[in-house]
């Protein structure tokens, strides 16, 4: 048995020897005759009646095959290569094994990508730049010189979280009154007649009394948001609002001075 | 090998094959005007196997370059072709067998007890594994060499051909064949 075995190990090693040279001798004589002006270029393909056994499942197989394949023409084994129908359908398991690889290969890109952009735009939306330009947000700076950003439609603060940070040259705080939860008076001296007040409140609060006729408006801006100056030949008014409240400065200050004053008043 | 011996070597490829490189592919793409493309990337192919190739016979040269070129044709030809139309030359030619490729049963009948099954077999082999039977019983290389060649291991090469090999054995067994 054991000998048998030996000897149909030898007998199948020498048939591959004897087809391996067979197949090179061929190749070599199929090379040989194109390159030999003088012969007739042997053709492409041979036909040998024992070798196109059809599968008969070949005709379905093919119908179906613009299914399996979808739009995938580049999915084609190489035409000139396929010898029969098993090793076609054997390139094709090859194929679906590569297909697979490059698709699990490509998931792992698409989460990766996923991820990467997950994570800036979480970069992105933390940034202060693009809180500022997201929403009506309001960049402000603190008493100290750090910025902070204030989204001041939606804000809701104490009166008692603003500080005026800015006062013009001999002007001290002379008395800081908060009235109840709701308003909050700030008056600051340079001599009994040179004196302004800052008034915080609610704007549900608030209420001013401007004569109109007498005082002219002006339009201008505090920290880049909308403010209104009123003008008289003694005294200066300036309205704006901060978040939920609304604030004030009235004094003998010039329009200049009303607005620089106000954009240095901040919130804790 | 010197970088100056390696591009003396191809460009005798290039003078002495010319013919066959540029016939085998107009045969397959069916385009002369790509001949000239093909013909390069052939070249470029064959550049770093060029210490492994010198040392063999020039026929044997010849059957390397032919195996390239078809390889090298037949994926410019699927490039530039279609769908349809590469699903028109499959179903015309999925049956025939490349010239190049074919060994006729009758050069070993009466041999060795080769049967016209084995034979099948060793016809229907895939590409890559009739390329490792030449190399390795026509050239006579080591499965190193043949790794080296094909861009895989000794392994690779080694299980490939016992397979084959392990193939035959079962029809050897299962035709009883008579040993001498």
């Amino acid at each position: 048995m054991m000998h048998k075995e030996k000897d149909a190990e030898r007998m199948a090693e020498e048939i591959m020897q004897a087809f391996g040279k067979k197949l090179g001798e061929a190749r070599a004589d199929y090379c040989e005759a194109l390159m030999d002006p003088d012969r007739e270029d042997p053709p492409l393909f041979t036909e040998d009646e024992r070798l196109m056994t059809i599968d008969p499942d070949l005709e379905a197989w093919l119908a179906g095959f613009d299914e399996d394949c979808g739009d995938g023409a580049n999915n084609l084994p190489p035409a000139a290569e396929i010898l029969d129908f098993s090793q076609w359908k054997q390139i094709q398991v090859d194929k679906e094994k590569i297909h697979k690889r490059r698709n699990g290969k490509l998931r792992r890109v698409l989460i990766l990508a996923a991820v990467l952009i997950l994570m800036m735009s979480l970069v992105l939306a933390a940034a202060e730049g693009v809180k500022l330009k997201r929403s009506s947000m309001y960049m402000s700076e603190d008493a100290g010189n750090s910025t902070r950003i204030i989204d001041m439609d939606k804000a809701e603060f104490d009166v008692e979280d603003f500080n005026v940070t800015y006062v013009p040259e001999g002007y001290e705080l002379v008395e800081d009154v908060v009235y109840n939860t709701f308003t909050r008076k700030l008056i600051f001296a340079k001599s009994k007649e040179e004196r302004f007040q800052v008034i915080i409140a609610k704007t549900d609060n608030y209420g001013a009394n401007v004569d109109n006729e007498k005082a002219g408006r002006k339009e201008v801006l505090v920290n880049d948001k909308q403010a209104y100056v009123f003008e008289d030949s003694n005294t200066g008014f300036i309205l704006w609002q901060m978040g939920d409240c609304t604030l004030d400065i009235v004094g003998r200050l010039s329009e200049e001075e009303l607005v620089e004053i106000a954009s240095h008043v901040f919130v804790d | 090998m010197t970088d100056a011996e390696r591009d003396e070597y191809i460009r005798y490829i290039n003078d002495q094959y010319d013919l066959l490189i540029k016939k085998l592919a107009v045969e397959i793409v069916k385009k002369e005007e790509v001949v000239y493309d093909v013909k390069q990337q052939v070249l470029i192919k064959l550049t770093p196997k060029a210490e492994v190739l010198k040392p063999l016979h020039p026929r044997q040269v010849a059957a390397y370059v032919a195996t390239t070129t078809k390889n090298v044709a037949i994926t410019e030809y699927n490039r530039m072709t279609n769908y349809e139309t590469q699903k028109e030359h499959m179903v015309e030619n999925y049956a025939k067998t490349m010239t190049m490729d074919y060994v006729e049963f009758e050069a070993f009948e009466g041999k060795y007890g080769f049967s016209e099954e084995m034979w099948k077999l060793l016809m229907r082999l895939r590409p890559v594994e009739r390329e490792i039977m030449i190399y390795a019983y026509y050239y006579e290389l080591k499965t190193e060499e043949i790794g080296n060649i094909l861009g895989t291991n000794r392994e690779a090469i080694k299980k490939r051909l016992q397979r084959i090999r392990k193939k035959l054995k079962e029809m050897i067994e299962e035709e009883g064949v008579d040993f001498r």
